[in-house]
């Protein structure tokens, strides 16, 4: 579903013959993005000719130019955006394309990644653009703003935003004038001066004045182009004697000027036309069909050519004529000629022709400016499910708020959308309120009644409350093949729940199903994230290598017509920690590189809450940084939390304690396991296994063999039938207990099994954390799979002779750096700091320190100087 | 709730505000208009100094008058 969009919105709005030219001004924005202004602000009442000087500055520029013009709707964040991306398409339509169908996600994407990807997209391509913002004054969501901020913050110089407005933007203005960032145009640089009063009279206006008269109107209109307008209006076909008259009667007035010059203009009007303006000031465009609705009359197409003509406040809003809208000044003062009760019957007038002729968006608006609650419900019901899935959540939550609440809390319909919109927007409290409200009614439908389960199915989820699955599969069968949005939250969950507990054949079916919709339905943040479980559950099942094979396909983006997907970099998660897996630590360190650069790319590092962070620092403790591995884990942990997952933190934990463990840390182990309650009584699931594995590990440790021998027996049986792949840790553990018990045919026997499942997908990581014991244990299994025992053996002599230093040759020494490890030095090379190549590289500042130890350990030095001589000799670089 | 006095530039006519019931408005002899707001709360008085700046009018004054009933 594509939203509608208002194609009129990305007119430049036509510009009259005969306009009064402005080269001061122009120049002023000319110099000062010379100078590396980013933002142009034309801030100034209404009535000053801002968007005509524009629309006139942008007819002299070599570049191409995007226009939006804003309303009091676009004041919501995925409104906003999918606007920007369409305007930005006028210049060219690959701009905001994977940005577009993210906005199209039924996920919770933040506005920042969408803004991100847009800058990216325009850096890429290269070509300098302005975008110009108008009527940005009706924008009052800080969430708009903080976007916006974010785009011109970072924005290359080839982006230049005009932002034309009635009052001041809720922007950094202070710091970015500080910085030369800020050209700004202002009420007192848009005043008309002599010559250009001169000039609008005489071109504009077809009037020849007296100099006198001409200083007189400048005087009294302190050159406000819109009271001089009127001025003209007033005066057109008047004698010399009239003139005189007028002038000084206007000049000696007390009235405010454009109230006296509106009421002079709308007296010399026809009744009938005086009629047609005020009856079509209540809409905010209007074309010649919606006009003779409002009007009763046939010839409005007639009207409006001549209202052009005669340049009242008329304007244009594309090049076929066809929509209008009026000057909003002139707008205002229309409507204040109109009773309540006239303004109420046309707003519903104009709400039925908009419904009838496609436009249910501005119908929906008319309605609820008529009061006409019915109506509005009505037309809200028909419109809601494409805009729950499409860019306008918040434009459904503004329609749902402007209801009368107690109208909303009782219609179970109105309610499920309620909760809906808040779930998709992230509005969590308001969610849970709305599917609580809906709850209490006693009569619900089928759909409604699966939208709301759906989305109970999903807190269940978080919560891990057993019901989930309950819950999921209601919700699903509910929604039969309705609500496809919905239902991939429902099978998502449902499938979360299912590996939680074991089920991982039921869990895998459901991702399989929700990322088939998701597919189809191009959710392509979806596609990812649920790609990213499925992964998960192929690693779990002992399909290493078909995990590995789709990451590396997602990220090809061989599923998707060989164009990745925008997010697919985030499959780098779960692709480092498979590598981890194989023991292959260079390429997991710099998968996790991308995988974080990825997530800061896109502004989800908050929803992943630290996932790649967790691989690097097991990659950093085993190369020997364990101080630095726990530093990075502190740092992860605080994104976990920030995420509001208990079990995200958790996961943390688990790492740190088995890290701690490693480490000796006996004692802060022990308070762990007390504090978050692990016990031999609980039951497993797939979120603690990990902490029962730390569990293990430390009772193996204190030699308390009984309880070790009951967990274990636990564990397997969580993982016997359908989680192989995690099975090869439990076996290895338990191979470790009855070696230590004496029983040695058992231990050969638990090990060689854990060999046989291990091999053929090249699982090493989980009989190499297990140590030395495992080392000595091995030989005895060769035959269970000679070329795979013989390789760990490798793996492990090299792990436990880390310290021992092997001096490389030349040759070794070349091939045995990375490609990174090169650029890094490279960077050294011309004199880089730590902090400034982690900048350059989009990679933490730990990431760089670690490269560099590397680089000195494999050159054998011990400083920069050193590293950089040895290299050139070498030629490296 | 408070009262607040708004003071323009001009006189403006009665018309403009229309919509506002609420409020009362005085032409001043040396040209200006005094809007009176009586009980008005926050959001209120900014529905009126809006209005005020779409209409294009310059606002001159604005002044909070303590209620009479509590003093």
């Amino acid at each position: 579903m594509v939203t509608p969009i208002l194609t009129t919105k990305l007119y430049v709005p036509a510009s009259r013959p005969s306009i009064v030219f402005r080269p001061a001004l122009i120049q002023k924005i000319n110099e000062g993005i010379a100078q590396g202004g980013k933002l142009s602000l034309v801030s100034a009442p209404a009535g000053y000719g801002k968007t005509t000087l524009i629309t006139e500055w942008l007819k002299t520029l070599a570049c191409e130019y995007a226009w939006l013009s804003l309303d009091g709707g676009d004041n919501n964040p995925q409104r906003f955006l999918t606007y920007l991306i369409a305007a930005l398409q006028t210049v060219d339509n690959r701009f905001g394309q994977e940005a577009g169908k993210l906005l199209r996600s039924p996920q919770l994407t933040d506005p920042g990644t969408i803004a991100a990807l847009l800058i990216n997209q325009i850096v890429d391509e290269g070509k300098p653009i302005v975008l110009v913002l108008d009527d940005y004054h009706l924008i009052t969501s800080e969430y708009i703003n903080r976007t916006l901020e974010s785009i011109i913050e970072n924005s290359p110089d080839i982006f230049h935003i005009v932002i034309v407005t009635r009052h001041d933007p809720v922007l950094p203005l202070g710091r970015w004038r500080g910085r030369n960032r800020l050209i700004e145009l202002r009420i007192d640089d848009l005043r008309f001066d002599d010559q250009e009063v001169e000039a609008f009279f005489a071109q504009t206006m077809r009037l020849s004045l007296k100099d006198s008269h001409l200083l007189s109107l400048k005087n009294r209109t302190e050159g406000w182009v819109a009271g001089l307008q009127l001025a003209a209006l007033s005066l057109r076909g008047r004698e010399e004697q009239g003139i005189d008259e007028f002038i000084e009667k206007f000049s000696g007035s007390h009235r405010y000027v454009i109230d006296y010059l509106f009421e002079e203009v709308l007296r010399l009007q026809q009744a009938e036309i005086k009629n047609f303006l005020c009856c079509t000031a209540v809409l905010g465009r209007m074309c010649a069909s919606l006009c003779d609705e409002l009007t009763g009359r046939n010839d409005s197409k007639n009207v409006l050519n001549s209202l052009e003509q005669t340049n009242l406040f008329l304007i244009p809003l594309d090049e076929n004529r066809q929509w209008y809208r009026y000057h909003h000044l002139f707008a205002e003062f229309l409507l204040t000629e109109l009773e309540e009760d006239h303004k109420r019957c046309l707003h519903q007038k104009a709400s039925l022709w908009f419904e009838g002729n496609g436009y249910n968006t501005e119908a929906i608006e008319h309605s609820l400016a008529a009061g006409d609650v019915d109506n509005a419900v009505r037309q809200i019901k028909k419109q809601t499910n494409s805009s729950l899935i499409s860019g306008k959540l918040y434009t459904l939550i503004g329609w749902l708020d402007s209801l009368p609440a107690n109208l909303v809390n009782n219609d179970s319909e109105l309610c499920s959308y309620k909760a809906c919109a808040h779930f998709l927007a992230a509005q969590i409290d308001k969610a849970l309120y709305y599917i609580n409200a809906f709850r209490q009614l006693k009569q619900v439908d089928r759909l409604n009644d699966g939208r709301v389960k759906a989305l109970e199915a999903w807190f269940a989820n978080i919560r891990e409350d057993k019901r989930t699955i309950e819950l999921a599969m209601e919700a699903i069968e509910l929604m039969a093949d309705e609500e496809l949005g919905l239902k991939v939250f429902a099978l998502v969950a449902l499938a979360q729940a299912q590996r939680n507990i074991g089920n991982l054949d039921e869990s895998s079916k459901a991702f399989k199903e929700a990322l088939k919709i998701s597919v189809d339905e191009s959710y392509s943040l979806s596609v990812c994230t649920v790609t990213m479980d499925l992964v998960y559950n192929y690693y779990i099942q002992g399909n290493l290598q078909e995990a590995i094979q789709i990451c590396l396909d997602t990220l090809e983006g061989k599923s998707t017509g060989n164009k990745p997907l925008s997010a697919a970099g985030i499959l780098n998660i779960p692709l480092s920690q498979l590598y981890y897996e194989t023991n292959r630590l260079e390429l997991a360190g710099e998968t996790v590189d991308k995988a974080i650069d990825a997530c800061r790319r896109m502004a989800m590092s908050k929803i992943f809450g630290g996932d790649a962070e967790r691989t690097l620092a097991r990659v950093r403790y085993l190369q020997g940084c364990p101080e630095e591995a726990l530093t990075v884990l502190q740092e992860g942990m605080e994104a976990a939390k920030a995420s509001g997952l208990p079990m995200a933190v958790l996961r943390f934990e688990a790492i740190q304690a088995d890290l701690m463990l490693k480490m000796g840390k006996v004692h802060w182990v022990k308070e762990w396991i007390r504090r978050i309650g692990l016990s031999l009584e609980s039951e497993i699931t797939s979120l603690r296994e990990q902490p029962y594995l730390v569990y293990v590990r430390f009772l193996l440790g204190q030699k308390l063999w009984t309880e070790t021998n009951t967990l274990l027996e636990k564990l397997e049986k969580f993982s016997q039938a359908q989680r192989k792949g995690r099975l090869i840790s439990i076996l290895v553990l338990k191979a470790i207990l009855k070696d230590a018990l004496g029983d040695v045919e058992e231990g050969k026997k638990s090990l060689g099994e854990a060999v046989s499942i291990a091999a053929p997908q090249n699982y090493r990581r989980s009989f190499l954390e297990e140590g030395e014991q495992v080392y000595k244990m091995l030989p005895y299994v060769k035959d269970y799979a000679p070329e795979f025992v013989a390789g760990l053996i490798k793996d492990f002599e090299l792990e436990l002779k880390l310290s021992a230093e092997v001096k490389p040759t030349n040759s070794e020494l070349i091939e045995s750096l990375s490609e990174r490890e090169i650029e890094v030095l490279r960077l050294v090379d011309k004199g880089l700091s730590n902090a400034d190549i982690s900048r350059r590289l989009f990679i933490s500042l730990g990431t760089v320190k670690w490269h560099i130890n590397h680089i000195f350990a494999k050159l054998g030095v011990k400083n920069r100087t050193q590293a950089i001589n040895k290299a050139k000799q070498f030629e490296i670089i | 709730m408070n009262d607040y006095e708004i003071v323009i530039q001009g006189h403006i006519d009665k018309r403009r505000f229309r919509d506002m019931a609420e409020i009362e408005m005085e032409k001043l002899p040396n040209g200006e208009t005094k809007i009176t707001c009586l009980h008005f709360d926050q959001a209120a008085l900014h529905a009126v100094l809006t209005k005020i700046y779409n209409l294009g009018l310059n606002l001159e004054r604005l002044k909070l008058i303590k209620p009479t009933n509590q003093l």
